[in-house]
């Protein structure tokens, strides 16, 4: 009996990684299961379980009743919420860590120049909202389309087994995917930004990052590869958690490396400019100096932040989650 | 579709729409003594209010998540059970919930009536 529950449950988490939900729904299943056996005064064979399970619906639609009500969005939303905030994130760093700088010392009148920029903001980051809302619920629509068949004529025997060994949190394919997605968008960034140079023409003034970019150009692109392709392997094998989360730190203190690199000579941006006066210069240097070492700072604590993450996963990885702890009667 | 397939799913969305806030309700009534969702699930589907588990567990959540219920895992026949009461807050609320369920019902119940009367009329 616990094989096909297992099984189940098992499914519902890889949409839904909540060990409390899985907990009441195997206790709930495991009631049913036990109430039909004492009707019937024997053991349920696998086809009468199969049926309870079947008439509880398919383990992505069970999970989704948990989630949040989206109206728009509903079984990918975590994906799109990651690739909001990237892109988000995208808007909003160069528009102040390089444009706002620039704009302030190069315009005439710094805070009349100051105040347009930062009321084109709104404007940008809602059609970049509203862009990626589209996107996301044209695909939902149509790979829901494509699974209400899935979804009617599933057999709970067709499920793929629980892996053997016992790790605690396996990975939700939402954040494989959100980190595929934002891998590809961060390497084809970095190219872009060699094929040109580290240099950047913004309102008429040009702003070229130090050497010592182009010098950690290979170090970073393979970490970026190696981000992807850790995306790519674990949105296939959610299960490899050990590995993901060695990985992952090494990519970290990789990434920390790097950041440390850019941040200790400190960051000489030069600007240059046929209408920029040598304060003008100084002061967009400046700003944006100071913009990348806030940026290196924050990314320092990311990095940081998920190095913690993952070892907590690694040691969590040692316990058997809540909902696989079988009772005495239902093992 | 057919003039009857399309009623029949028009009556059913109709129907659900018409159950869902009295399943609110009737889960807190329930939940004035502790129980956890298996006998939960039980006890409405005893008194004709059946709803199936995949309605009453995320049901049962927002609930908790609105500071109405309060649950507590304990264990009980050799298992870990999830066991649901009211909170003060879902006394309070419900207090004021049945006062509106039976205003509602009364106020329906004349408009039903008046409506079979002018049915008859006819």
């Amino acid at each position: 009996m616990a094989d096909l529950v297992d099984r189940y449950l098992h499914a519902v988490k890889l949409v839904l990684p909540s060990e409390d939900i899985l907990a009441e729904l195997r206790e709930d299943i495991t009631s049913q299961i036990e109430e039909r056996e004492a009707d019937l005064d024997r053991a349920l064979t696998d086809d009468e379980i199969a049926e309870i399970l079947k008439k509880r619906g398919h383990p992505s639609l069970v999970a989704c009743r948990y989630l949040p009500q989206q109206y728009l969005i509903g079984p990918l939303y975590p994906v799109y919420v990651f690739v909001v905030k990237l892109v988000l994130l995208w808007v909003i760093l160069p528009g102040f860590v390089l444009t706002a700088p620039i704009v302030y010392a190069t315009a005439g009148n710094s805070a009349a120049a100051m105040f347009a920029v930062l009321g084109k903001l709104p404007v940008t980051l809602f059609s970049a909202f509203g862009v990626i809302t589209l996107i996301f619920v044209a695909c939902e629509k149509s790979w829901i389309a494509s699974l209400q068949g899935t979804w009617s004529n599933w057999d709970p025997r067709r499920l793929p087994k629980v892996p053997a060994y016992p790790p605690a949190d396996r990975l939700p394919r939402s954040t494989s995917i959100g980190e595929l997605i934002g891998g590809f968008f961060w390497t084809g960034l970095w190219i872009y930004m060699a094929i040109h140079g580290f240099s950047v023409d913004v309102l008429g003034a040009h702003c070229s990052l130090p050497s010592i970019w182009r010098e950690v150009f290979w170090p970073e692109l393979v970490l970026l590869a190696a981000g992807i392709v850790l995306a790519a392997v674990i949105a296939f094998t959610p299960e490899l958690v050990r590995a993901y989360a060695i990985t992952r730190i090494a990519i970290d203190c990789g990434a920390i490396l790097i950041a440390a690199v850019l941040f200790i000579p400190g960051a000489a941006v030069a600007i240059s400019g046929p209408l920029l006066s040598p304060e003008a210069v100084a002061h967009a240097e400046y700003g944006v100096a100071l913009g990348l070492r806030i940026t290196w700072i924050s990314l320092f604590v990311l990095f940081l932040v998920d190095i913690l993450a993952q070892i907590a996963r690694l040691r969590r990885g040692r316990s058997k989650p809540a909902w696989e702890m079988r009772s005495t009667s239902a093992a | 579709m057919t003039h009857g397939m399309l009623s029949g799913e028009v009556f059913e969305n109709l129907r659900l729409e018409l159950r869902r806030g009295c399943l609110t309700l009737a889960v807190m009534v329930e939940l004035q003594n502790e129980r956890y969702g298996y006998v939960l699930r039980k006890a409405l589907a005893e008194q004709g209010m059946e709803i199936d588990e995949n309605t009453l567990y995320p049901l049962l959540r927002r609930l908790e998540s609105q500071g109405l219920l309060i649950s507590e895992w304990r264990e009980e026949a050799n298992r870990k059970k999830r066991f649901y009461r009211l909170s003060k807050d879902g006394e309070a609320i419900l207090e004021r919930l049945i006062d509106e369920w039976r205003s509602i019902n009364l106020s329906l119940e004349m408009v039903i009536g008046t409506g079979a009367g002018l049915r008859r009329e006819d």
